[in-house]
């Protein structure tokens, strides 16, 4: 639909031309002047000149872009269309986004270029096995540490002993250290089948979850139970973990990650209490709801999830927000859009240390803008600004003692 | 400095105006009234332009969407109310554009400015709202309600901006 209507609103457009007046520049200065004249009186202009030099001195430059300064590099404030190569060399330092594109193609967003690059990922599951997937369940399958250093997925794939009777088989995780391009195998939890979500916890751990043993007859809308483990992927030591989904740092509270990508009106939490409470999506903004996928934590009890509402006039891509956990309500970032027009993916993480510490203050930049930015101004430049306007407030104070002292 | 600030002004006309009166035909549906409304913003754009930190275009951007708002505030006064509101256009002209047209100018300004940066600019919810000044769900429902007023306007349209849900 809006596809349709941008192209006409593009033809309508186009019908309109322009000449640009050529005094433009003159008539708006000559202006500015006149008011100025009307408004200033001399004393008042001199402090202004004071004021207005010093400014120029420190002030920003034009084109300088308001980063969300992180060390280790920054979110983007879009993700980019991939770039025309693979890449296979993985040793990019860290990503700030890592995402399987509609095609099973996982793409790493470069964390200091904000350049999306799809990527060739040893043993990385198959197109095959997401379609298979796809059909009964959602998976998250590739998962980005908090500092965008580090990858893991399971090397998926599908076997077919029987015709029609297709089944996951899950053999190794495989953990990509992007600094040094290299990559090690991690064995699964024991006893553990293929992973319906892979993400890390806030110590370096890997935590999955996978199907339990089941407690009744299994079918399809009576999935086994789903339980969590995480692994160390230094030493491939596992351990079940009280939650399923993704823990927040100090283990009080964990998001659960659906097992199938359907609208919801709320999302799930659990605690270490036992209590399972949900955190309403704001009727205003997600009226008929929206599939909600968590992500990871940016601080102990704020969330980082994908919401994509559904189809309506107002259609757009998933956005990512910003969730406050139910033990800290009425916070002042809840559902706060921070990157919108998420790729379609069939799973998608981010690096959570690159959002930057919250303020509070709803103007915080959390990304930063690749595309408009230009090369920083060099130091010379800005030395040079100092010195002109060092001279220039010399000059105004020379004047003001002549005139001074010729008055006396 | 003065001859930079020129030369850096006529610079962006070059590159920018172009642009600039296309989305200023949208705001206003008029091409005079277009030509006009991209002038003031850029008189505007002059009498600040050392103060313009960030982005000029942005900012003339902004000029154009407030001014063309508080225009259509001051010619209203002069305005007698449509009879017939709500009616459906006349279809007299089976050219679609002409019926997008005539139908944009039956929209408020405001809603037609919000439809014109959510579908010509391309900006988000959350974009329109910071551009415009609005809360994202000020965004949202007028975003909802002009487009229901275009299918009621312009039924042969439906097709174009969808089935009303």
């Amino acid at each position: 639909m809006s596809t349709d209507l941008r192209e006409e609103l593009t033809a309508l457009a186009e019908t309109q031309t322009f000449s640009p007046d050529p005094s433009a520049w003159d008539r708006g200065r000559r202006a500015r002047r006149t008011s100025r004249v009307v408004r200033g009186a001399a004393a008042i202009a001199v402090v202004a000149l004071v004021v207005g030099v010093g400014a120029i001195a420190t002030g920003p430059d034009r084109q300088a872009p308001q980063p969300a300064d992180v060390p280790g590099g920054a979110l983007p404030s879009r993700i980019p269309p991939t770039e025309h190569d693979f890449l296979t060399d993985l040793a990019i330092g860290s990503a700030s986004v890592a995402y399987v594109d509609q095609d099973a193609t996982p793409v790493l967003v470069d964390a200091a270029t904000g350049k999306a690059h799809r990527t060739l990922l040893p043993d990385f599951p198959t197109q095959q096995a997401f379609r298979v997937a796809g059909k009964s369940a959602r998976r998250s399958w590739l998962a980005l540490s908090p500092d965008g250093r580090r990858l893991a997925y399971p090397t998926v794939t599908v076997d077919e002993r029987e015709p029609g009777q297709k089944t996951f088989i899950t053999s190794w995780y495989r953990i990509v250290d992007l600094t040094t391009g290299e990559s090690d195998l991690v064995e699964p939890p024991p006893g553990t089948g293929t992973p319906l979500a892979v993400s890390w916890t806030a110590d370096g751990r890997i935590a999955v979850d996978v199907y339990g043993r089941p407690t009744s007859r299994t079918t399809r809308t009576n999935p086994p139970p789903t339980v969590g483990w995480t692994v160390d992927p230094a030493t491939s030591d596992a351990g079940t973990s009280p939650f399923t989904g993704i823990v927040a740092p100090g283990g009080g509270v964990s998001a659960v990650i659906p097992d199938s990508a359907d609208i919801v009106d709320a999302v799930q939490f659990e605690t270490a209490t036992g209590t399972d409470p949900v955190s309403e999506l704001p009727a205003d903004r997600y009226p008929e709801g929206a599939v909600v996928q968590p992500i990871g934590w940016v601080e102990h009890d704020v969330l980082v999830a994908s919401i994509d509402p559904p189809q309506s006039d107002v259609v757009e891509h998933p956005r990512l927000v910003l969730i406050a956990s139910p033990e800290r309500p009425g916070s002042d970032v809840d559902y706060r859009e921070f990157l919108p027009r998420l790729p379609p993916a069939l799973s998608m993480s981010i690096a959570v240390d690159l959002v930057p510490d919250l303020t509070g203050d709803p103007d915080q930049q959390l990304t930063r803008d690749f595309a408009q930015e230009q090369p920083m101004g060099d130091s010379s430049g800005m030395v040079a600004r100092v010195i002109m306007s060092g001279l220039l407030i010399l000059l105004v104070g020379v004047a003001f003692i002549r005139m001074m002292v010729k008055r006396a | 400095m003065i001859t930079n600030d020129a030369a850096g002004f006529d610079e962006f006309v070059a590159a920018r105006s172009a642009a600039l009166s296309r989305t200023a035909y949208l705001l206003t549906g008029d091409h005079h009234l277009a030509q006009d409304l991209v002038q003031a913003a850029l008189m505007q754009a002059v009498r600040h332009w050392r103060r313009i930190h960030t982005s000029p275009e942005a900012y003339v951007r902004r000029a154009m969407y407030h001014q063309n708002i508080s225009w259509w505030r001051r010619r209203k006064l002069a305005e007698s109310p449509l009879e017939s509101y709500d009616g459906a256009v006349p279809a007299t002209d089976t050219d679609l554009r002409l019926t997008l047209d005539q139908a944009l100018a039956r929209l408020t300004p405001k809603q037609r400015t919000v439809l014109v940066l959510r579908f010509y600019e391309d900006l988000t919810e959350v974009e329109t709202a910071r551009a415009l000044g609005l809360s994202t769900s000020t965004v949202k429902s007028t975003t909802r309600q002009s487009l229901a007023r275009l299918r009621t306007l312009a039924p042969e349209l439906a097709e174009l901006i969808g089935a009303d849900r």
